[in-house]
């Protein structure tokens, strides 16, 4: 029972069941599972990180200019 | 036997998103799922022409492609963990089971089970905790989760055509 368990598992991860799929939200919402896991960030999405971490792009002029003006 | 007979065409349209989002539940980054994404497409077209659906289901199929696309990953990164370990050590036994009905029956018995064995189910054979990180998770000692998982799974037999 316990591997045809796993088994069914991982075939919902691809068929998504939509009954399964929302007791499985529930219950990993619940515990502060899946949500948590952090998805890495590709070359191109990590140019867009600057070092505070703010991950909009920032007009050069307008909002340096903004950034700076009650320094 | 299956009953919809689907067209090379149709393919991706009906399964794209089921392949990426069972690639995304197993791999974080995005250039390696997408790599991954089109390397399964790649593999379902090579093999369509040969593949009888009379016979089988598509979506059994393309999963079978998907798991062993993602596996082979797995082991070209030696990347292990515990639920993978058990699923990558097993032949196609198993298929027989993974279809739409079954899991429609595994969704009825699982509404059935009390909540806490239900959860435990879930975070055990979905979430792939260890028992003894669903304690942790529980706030359960580890001895009574291990009575409250075969609880469940006596439940589970006698609610389900599979053993």
């Amino acid at each position: 029972m316990s591997k045809n368990l796993k088994h069914l598992f991982d075939f919902q991860k691809f068929e998504g069941n939509s009954r399964l799929a929302s007791m499985i939200a529930d219950t990993e919402s619940r515990y502060g599972v899946g949500m948590t896991r952090s998805l890495e960030l590709s070359d191109d999405e990590l140019g867009f990180v600057n070092a505070a971490g703010v991950t909009e792009l920032m007009n050069e002029d307008e909002d340096f200019l903004e950034l700076n003006k009650n320094r | 036997m299956p009953s919809k007979v689907i067209g090379k065409e149709q393919l991706y349209i009906e399964y794209a998103d089921k392949v990426m989002g069972y690639i995304r539940s197993k791999i974080t980054n995005q250039a390696d799922a997408e790599d991954l994404h089109s390397t399964v497409f790649l593999k379902v077209y090579q093999k369509f022409d040969t593949f009888d659906q009379t016979k089988a289901s598509v979506s059994t199929w393309i999963y079978t492609i998907t798991k062993n696309t993602v596996t082979d990953f797995f082991r070209t990164r030696h990347v292990h963990s515990e639920i993978e370990e058990d699923i990558l050590d097993e032949g196609d036994e198993y298929q027989g089971i993974l279809d739409e009905e079954t899991l429609n029956e595994l969704a009825d018995a699982m509404e059935k089970l009390p909540q806490r064995e239900r959860d435990l189910i879930i975070l055990h054979y979905y979430s792939g905790l260890t028992l003894k990180e669903v304690a942790v998770r529980m706030s359960m000692s580890y001895s009574n989760t291990k009575l409250v998982h075969n609880k469940a799974l006596m439940l589970l037999r006698n609610r389900m055509d599979i053993d």
